[in-house]
């Protein structure tokens, strides 16, 4: 099977780490890591991912930003994006579907479980 | 004493003198006019008397003259007759204005005698014998009055002596007598020689002078006119004009008219004068004090007199003290107003501080949260990377492994918690009805009331007006409270959900500090109750309950913000929420809010 390519976003360098280890413990995903969130863009045409994980509040740029970067280019903007964020709160994930303003959200702290749930569901949608 | 009243006692005493004055002087007019009179009288009486004797002076001469004569007495001795017919004659009688003359012996028999009186002398005896006793015991002459068939006549008669004995000693040689007859004529005439009225009248008849006021200017007096006995014959009346009292009583009666002229003039005339000048004024001028209406010395305030110095005063006093009253009024209505502002600024301080407190929790809250969140992600990931990877059928891996994956999702739930906290903006209001919204919040903890043995008792008031609330975070509120609620029963119980609408009939007071008579008096509110019979909370706790991270949990039971969120939640909805709690018995959780308002 080919594996899926997983973008991840985030400048918490141990966070991405781990969720690296993680996708790719289960065989389906090469993720690739971008923690400078300014780069994030570049990452994305360079490297074409299936998805993008993207996190919204980092330090050099927010990541909505970088989102709507994303959307302009006609490389990346099919590329489901999926926000982790710290921000908001699980329920509120919950209420609206996981589903907010046209992104996916899932929100942090997240287990492995969720996240690969979520990155199934936003694939199949596209 | 009232102004008035010295006034009126005034005006009374100048009435009072003036008719004192009037009457006395009506009684000294009378004096003076009796004294007058009286003085008058008796200086007409001598006049009279004068005019009188002058009158009688003739006879008187012939009579003395002639009874002092030696031809008398030889004419008496020896009865001539002749001598008598030639000298006592009617022309005797006319020089010497008499009426008649009868002359007598010693022995008192007629001798001879005249008149020109019309009637025979010669029989007639004027007097009887005894009269020559008495008539001339005194002294040789006499003078007396008697009436005769013509009227009364004066008499006057002597004793005959001869020229030598002119001091009447000898013996009386004879009686001569001569009268006049006080006719009509000589009345006429004696009232025209006394200037007055002359009248003879009985004796016994009333005397004029009795009659006559001295005020018709009449001086009356009488003179009796004897007879030869001595005896009153007649009465001579003399009634007298005495011009001086008539116009004098004319005069003070002209006075006396004058007098009570002036005074029916000028009495009213003080009275008004008073009255308007002095009296109407005080009277407007105490009735504006009383009434403090200047309206009755508005007209005044125009006259240039003191009275208009005083109308202006009191007006410019009145417009002062209007004045005055409504700064005072403005001033302490302003100040009322101040206290409001005060208390309301107080209020909002609080609030502020309230706020303020809140939103630096808050702040610190999502810094917190944010924070944690983080290092949290990262340790379920490593866990689930490790779940992986390591041996779970080892018990202890297995066991520790799940130990660190709960105690993740405990700091997960503090974390959302705090966010709770901190997040408490954004509501979204819509009316709502409450049964519904606590049903909702039964069916969320269901599992956890059937953890216990709990029963839980509706009573509820179907049909409540809606109530303007964020569904969800209502919804959280209650949530909260049913857990407390459930926490707090031990092992069964009983959970009363009550809801009702009513008036306010007091304000109830919020919990500490803030929704204070946050709604008015008869208000309508709709009342949430949800009473357990748990364990209850002591009072000195009670305060607190509602403060955030204070908490009656063990540690690891929960951080102690549910209510204190609960309180924000309510606290934004405009709503209040207050505790009852008695240790042993339960707890009582009530929330009031207010409706929809009907449009």
């Amino acid at each position: 099977m080919e594996k899926k390519k997983i973008l991840l976003i985030d400048d918490e360098q141990d966070f991405t780490q781990l969720v690296k280890m993680n996708l790719e413990a289960t065989g389906k995903y090469e993720v690739k890591i971008e923690n400078r969130g300014a780069l994030g863009f570049a990452a994305a045409k360079q490297f074409k991912p299936d998805l993008i994980l993207l996190d919204i509040l980092m330090p050099d740029m927010e990541g909505s930003e970088v989102a709507s970067k994303l959307n302009e280019d006609k490389d990346t903007k099919n590329i489901p994006i999926v926000i982790l964020t710290a921000i908001i709160k699980e329920d509120e994930v919950k209420e609206s579907g996981g589903f907010i303003a046209g992104y996916h959200f899932l929100a942090k702290p997240v287990s492995t479980d969720k996240l690969i749930n979520m990155i199934e569901q936003a694939i199949i949608n596209e | 004493m009232k102004i008035q009243t010295k006034l009126f006692f005034l005006v009374f005493l100048i009435v009072a003198t003036f008719a004192v004055s009037l009457i006395l002087y009506m009684g000294i007019e009378g004096n003076i006019a009796v004294s007058l009179f009286s003085n008058e009288v008796q200086d007409k009486k001598s006049a009279f008397d004068k005019d009188l004797e002058l009158k009688g002076k003739a006879i008187e001469s012939l009579v003395y003259d002639y009874t002092d004569s030696d031809e008398m007495v030889n004419f008496i001795a020896t009865d001539n007759k002749d001598w008598a017919k030639h000298n006592i004659d009617a022309r005797l009688l006319f020089n010497f204005d008499t009426n008649a003359i009868w002359i007598y012996g010693p022995d008192s028999s007629l001798l001879y005698s005249v008149s020109n009186l019309g009637y025979d002398e010669s029989k007639e005896r004027p007097l009887p014998k005894e009269a020559f006793d008495t008539l001339f015991m005194q002294k040789g002459l006499c003078h007396f009055f008697i009436d005769t068939p013509k009227g009364l006549m004066e008499i006057r008669g002597a004793t005959v002596h001869p020229s030598t004995d002119m001091a009447r000693k000898t013996p009386a040689q004879g009686y001569f007598f001569a009268g006049r007859l006080w006719d009509k004529d000589y009345i006429k005439h004696l009232s025209e020689v006394t200037r007055g009225t002359v009248s003879i009248a009985p004796v016994a008849q009333r005397s004029p002078s009795v009659s006559i006021q001295p005020e018709y200017g009449v001086i009356a007096f009488s003179k009796i006119l004897n007879g030869w006995d001595s005896r009153p014959l007649r009465r001579l009346d003399v009634l007298s004009e005495y011009t001086s009292i008539k116009d004098f009583i004319r005069i003070s009666r002209v006075v006396f008219f004058m007098f009570c002229i002036f005074a029916a003039l000028i009495l009213p005339l003080l009275l008004i004068s008073v009255m308007r000048w002095v009296n109407m004024p005080l009277r407007l001028i105490s009735n504006t004090l009383k009434t403090e209406n200047s309206v009755y010395i508005d007209k005044m305030q125009k006259d240039r007199d003191e009275f208009g110095d005083i109308a202006r005063l009191i007006h410019k006093f009145f417009s002062q003290k209007a004045t005055l009253v409504r700064e005072i009024t403005e001033r302490r209505e302003a100040e009322a107003e101040l206290r409001v502002a005060y208390t309301n600024l107080k209020e909002t301080k609080q609030q502020l501080i309230q706020a303020e407190k809140m939103q630096a929790v808050g702040m610190l809250a999502s810094g917190v949260a944010h924070e944690v969140k983080n290092p949290l992600g990262i340790i379920i990931q490593g866990v689930n990377y490790l779940e992986k990877v390591l041996p779970l059928e080892q018990e202890g891996v297995f066991k520790a492994l799940a130990m660190i994956k709960q105690s993740i999702e405990r700091a997960d739930n503090i974390v959302r918690s705090l966010l709770d906290f901190s997040r408490l903006t954004n509501l979204n209001l819509q009316p709502q009805d409450i049964n519904s919204l606590l049903e909702d919040s039964l069916v969320l903890v269901k599992q956890n009331l059937q953890s216990k043995q709990i029963e839980v008792v509706k009573e509820i008031k179907q049909d409540m007006p809606k109530v303007l609330i964020d569904k969800n975070r209502m919804e959280q509120v209650f949530i909260n409270i049913l857990l407390n609620a459930i926490q707090a029963i031990p092992a069964s119980g009983k959970i009363f959900i009550r809801s009702y609408d009513t008036v306010l009939e007091e304000v109830k007071n919020g919990a500490h500090g803030i929704g204070e008579n946050r709604f008015k008096t008869k208000e309508r509110v709709v009342i949430v109750e949800i009473e357990d019979t748990g364990v209850g909370i002591p009072e000195e706790n009670i305060e607190k309950i509602f403060d955030p991270f204070f908490t009656t949990k063990k540690i690891g039971e929960g951080v102690g913000l549910g209510l204190s969120i609960c309180r924000n939640i309510i606290d934004i909805h405009g709503g209040m929420i207050e505790m009852k709690s008695h240790v042993g018995k339960g707890t009582s959780v009530i929330v009031t809010l207010g409706i929809v308002p009907e449009r």
